[in-house]
């Protein structure tokens, strides 16, 4: 709670501010002021937390899944040989370049409204943190280290197991912090681009209507889920990687 | 024991040779010492030796066989413990029986009596982190032993370590070699260290290594600091310390 005490603050500090400035402006489609985002939310609660949420998370969580798996597979083939290290890295840089907004629609034409075209803007934001941070974890074994295996008589399965994926356990823990806002943002685009339900289609229906704490509600609520997701992350993290500072 | 027949090595990046037609022998039992000046090449005796680096021509045997096609033939211990900072000392030293596929319950049995040896069976389950310097090399010697090699490769083991720990070590070390019988070749940049363990010294003066010259160490085991005063292995460490000086560049 002592070491959450400044960020508690800062927060509360930039709350009111933000409080004073939209009582200044008085005008709700524009900025809402947080007390009206609250009760907005409030008002909303029923069609937010049993409809528009449960789509949103199962768009994310799907996404996420995929990313890892896809990051993760990327990260170690990579890692086994350098050929596909060459013919993959740029590919994966590319896929980055892609604007989102740009390419979601596309999937919309593809795939329809069902969740397939959304799972699939998520998972191009969301697998690269992965594939990049577990793949460097994967490349910065010590060699030292390396070698030592290699003089007991380790096989590159025996490194793998033994050496390399405890080495970038704490780059995947990194990745996973990063990849939940991400596949949470994605999988809000995709919905504002083509959805029938979900926060993101939420919003952008608010959006039509000018209801400025209508728009805002679901951004809240994006923001809570991932600020809860991310504080789990870190306790299992916590608990898991007991060595970070010893490496 | 150990022999080089004629063994020349570069490493690829390098327009010059480290090693060339160097051919020397250990005995079964000793404990020996080699010294040089840093980069002279003593390091990559050892990594020939546990087939690190593959040499150019010649050959090494072990106990009369060629390297070649062996495994753990000899077991190596880094300057750095090389402790693994997720594994509990339990579990770092049974890495090698693992890597050779021992049975969990004689890992376990092999691990107590090893810890037992080295004086740290109480910290079977805590991590590295928990242990200082000295002891950090202790379990790191108990995993070189736990190999099963014969030859025992430790390069300046205890060189990261304050200078009242390191004379505890030392001692330590040669009745852990009393007491396990190894072959122990020993790489370390201090000469008075060399003396005190050792039963000959190789000394490294030429680049590149076409000879190890021998000089055997006129003291008897059990050693004490005291024989370290006696006026000839005061001389001799003058005389190896004036010889090495030599090839330093500041």
């Amino acid at each position: 709670m002592k070491k959450n005490l400044p960020s508690i603050i800062l927060m509360i500090v930039l709350l009111g501010l933000w409080q004073i400035i939209a009582m200044m402006i008085n005008a709700h489609y524009i900025l809402p002021s947080p007390i009206q985002i609250l009760v907005k939310l409030w008002m909303l609660r029923e069609p937010l937390f049993m409809v528009h949420l449960p789509a949103t998370m199962g768009v994310t969580g799907l996404g996420l899944i995929i990313s890892i798996i896809i990051g993760l597979a990327f990260a170690i083939v990579m890692d086994m040989n350098e050929k596909i290290e060459n013919a993959l890295y740029p590919i994966i840089i590319a896929s980055q370049t892609i604007p989102t907004t740009a390419i979601a629609p596309l999937f919309v034409l593809w795939f329809g409204y069902s969740i397939w075209s959304k799972v699939l803007v998520t998972i191009l934001i969301t697998f690269f943190p992965i594939t990049i941070a577990v793949y460097d974890g994967f490349k910065s074994t010590k060699r030292e280290m390396e070698e030592l295996l290699i003089t007991y008589g380790a096989s590159k399965k025996d490194i793998f197991i033994k050496l390399k994926i405890p080495t970038a356990l704490p780059h995947f823990f990194s990745a996973i912090k990063m990849a939940v806002p991400l596949s949470i943002i994605g999988a809000a685009i995709a919905e504002w681009l083509g959805a029938q339900s979900g926060l993101g289609y939420f919003s952008k229906r608010m959006m039509s209507q000018l209801d400025g704490a209508g728009v805002f509600a679901p951004i809240v609520l994006l923001s809570a889920v991932a600020m809860i997701v991310v504080a789990i992350i870190n306790i299992i993290e916590k608990k898991v990687i007991t060595w970070r500072k010893e490496i | 024991m150990l022999e080089f027949k004629d063994v020349t090595f570069k490493y690829l990046e390098d327009d010059y040779e480290m090693l060339k037609d160097l051919s020397f022998s250990v005995g079964k039992g000793e404990f020996i010492s080699i010294i040089g000046t840093s980069g002279c090449g003593k390091s990559t005796v050892f990594r020939l030796i546990n087939g690190l680096e593959k040499m150019q021509s010649g050959e090494i045997f072990v106990n009369g066989n060629s390297i070649e096609n062996m495994k753990n033939y000899s077991a190596y211990m880094p300057q750095k413990d090389l402790l693994f900072p997720w594994r509990t000392i339990g579990d770092n030293i049974s890495l090698p029986l693992e890597l050779q596929k021992v049975k969990k319950s004689d890992r376990e049995n092999r691990v107590l009596e090893i810890l037992k040896e080295v004086g740290l069976s109480d910290y079977k389950d805590k991590f590295p982190k928990d242990l200082s310097g000295g002891m950090k090399q202790r379990v790191s010697f108990a995993r070189t032993l736990l190999t099963g090699s014969e030859l025992l490769l430790l390069d300046e083991p205890f060189s990261a370590l304050d200078s009242l720990t390191r004379i505890s070590m030392q001692e330590w070390l040669l009745e852990e070699w009393k007491h396990f019988n190894k072959t122990i070749l020993f790489i370390t940049h201090d000469v008075e260290e060399a003396i005190f363990l050792s039963k000959s010294i190789f000394v490294i003066q030429d680049r590149p290594i076409t000879h190890l010259e021998r000089i055997e160490i006129p003291l008897e085991y059990p050693r004490n600091r005291s024989s370290m005063q006696k006026p000839e292995i005061i001389e001799l460490k003058e005389s190896l310390i004036s010889r090495l000086r030599q090839k330093v560049e500041i």
